[in-house]
């Protein structure tokens, strides 16, 4: 008898602790996600960018694209670049100190391609606590053909693209756009050069049709 | 005739009275217009961080560095980042054995980073959150930096540099974040002989331990 009502005794705090548990469900583990407030359709970009990675050559390129977004997570960009090429201090002293002929340096002339875009962040962010701002971060995924030319012979080399960037939007038709994608350039078909990185930073706008409407 | 005259008059008269009527009917309709900012769940005072970076912008060598760094946080949008210190490694690219091969050129020794200390300001002017495939919450913080660093090079010795970058952090809980910056040094022609400025980027991420921002 005694043992009965000493685990009755046990037993029935144990109840009420677990009701109380039920009861008091930590807020922290509730997360209120908003509706988003700019949504992407039919989007078009003008950008400006960088090519960095070769020793001998910078490269500036202005590039236009087109992308269609299935929905808040995936889309698919075509682009397209034409590149002007700045001589390095290095390639500068090659050819005036060692009389390097300038056809020994390859250098991007255009490039074309196609990307996923995997869109997985999208938020919010205060600006000095008195503006609140949107904006995304995506990845990117595809490929590209490359022209390069040494000034005498074209050639065209395809790649395979991996990088990504972030979006912040202006309203719902614009939005600024930086991106920063790593090209592995593949060796021409029956050619003995190697795989060569062309890394390209760029940052455009871009206008956005259909999407939050 | 009179009613002719009077007609504009009658007809300029009812739109600059609805014209306010209007003007509140769209303040009703869009109350979206009001930005509530809500109170950040998480804030800085004392941040210990653990880095660990790369120096990708010399074509000759690209550095691999460790660095230790603290920073005090004044408000949500001020710090000094007090101090940080870090050592290098190079690792040589293929540039040298592409001159060799290619051009018959011998390239002369490279001056490379050693090690570099230095301290910078921070502004904070973004804190914000961000939805996951709209399934978790993620909070962080992008913020600007400028400051000045002491590099030893291997050839032309200790220069000092003037530096501005950014980064951005992203919260895992009170006391742990982790920190991504990107600066660019500007370093001065003083020191071991050298007339040119010269330039070092540094790209970096860090483990961020913060203490009392919180509490």
């Amino acid at each position: 008898m005694h043992r009965a009502i000493l685990i009755v005794c046990l037993l029935v705090p144990v109840f009420a602790w677990g009701q109380s548990e039920l009861l008091e469900a930590p807020p922290s583990s509730v997360n209120a996600l908003q509706d988003r407030a700019y949504r992407l359709q039919n989007e078009f970009t003008v950008m400006v960018g960088f090519l960095p990675s070769d020793p001998y050559t910078k490269g500036l390129f202005a590039q236009g694209g087109y992308a269609f977004h299935f929905n808040d997570y995936f889309g698919i960009q075509a682009r397209g670049a034409y590149a002007v090429s700045l001589p390095t201090s290095l390639r500068n002293q090659l050819e005036r100190d060692f009389t390097v002929l300038p056809t020994a340096f390859s250098r991007v002339l255009f490039f074309v391609g196609g990307d996923l875009i995997f869109r997985p962040l999208y938020g919010k962010l205060s600006v000095g606590n008195r503006f609140v701002v949107h904006g995304e971060v995506h990845l990117l995924g595809g490929g590209s053909g490359f022209a390069f030319t040494d000034g005498l012979t074209p050639s065209i080399r395809p790649a395979i693209d991996i990088g990504g960037g972030g979006r912040l939007f202006l309203g719902k038709n614009a939005s600024l756009r930086l991106d920063l994608v790593n090209h592995i350039v593949l060796a021409a078909p029956g050619s003995m050069t190697g795989i060569t990185n062309v890394l390209a930073l760029n940052f455009g706008l871009a206008v956005n049709f259909g999407g939050t409407e | 005739m009179s009613r002719l005259c009077a007609l504009p008059s009658f007809v300029a008269l009812a739109l600059v009275v609805s014209a306010p009527a209007f003007a509140q009917t769209q303040e009703l309709e869009n109350p979206g217009v009001t930005a509530a900012v809500q109170d950040r769940p998480y804030r800085l005072l004392h941040e210990l961080d653990l880095w660990f970076g790369v120096l990708p912008l010399d074509a000759f060598y690209t550095g691999i560095y460790a660095q230790v760094g603290y920073v005090y946080h004044f408000t949500d949008r001020f710090a000094w980042q007090v101090g940080r210190g870090a050592y290098g490694l190079a690792a040589r690219s293929s540039l040298r054995g592409e001159l060799e091969r290619n051009f018959g050129v011998q390239p002369t020794a490279n001056d490379e980073v050693q090690f570099f200390v230095g301290s910078d300001v921070m502004w904070k002017p973004f804190y914000g959150k961000l939805a996951v495939m709209n399934r978790a919450v993620i909070h962080g913080e992008i913020h600007l930096l400028a400051g000045a660093t002491l590099f030893r090079f291997t050839n032309s010795g200790f220069r000092p540099g003037i530096n501005i970058g950014g980064g951005g952090r992203i919260f895992v809980n009170k006391y742990v974040s982790f920190r991504l910056d990107i600066t660019h040094n500007v370093v001065l022609p003083t020191g071991g002989g050298t007339t040119s400025f010269g330039n070092v980027l540094t790209v970096n991420l860090a483990l961020a331990l913060n203490f009392g921002g919180n509490d």
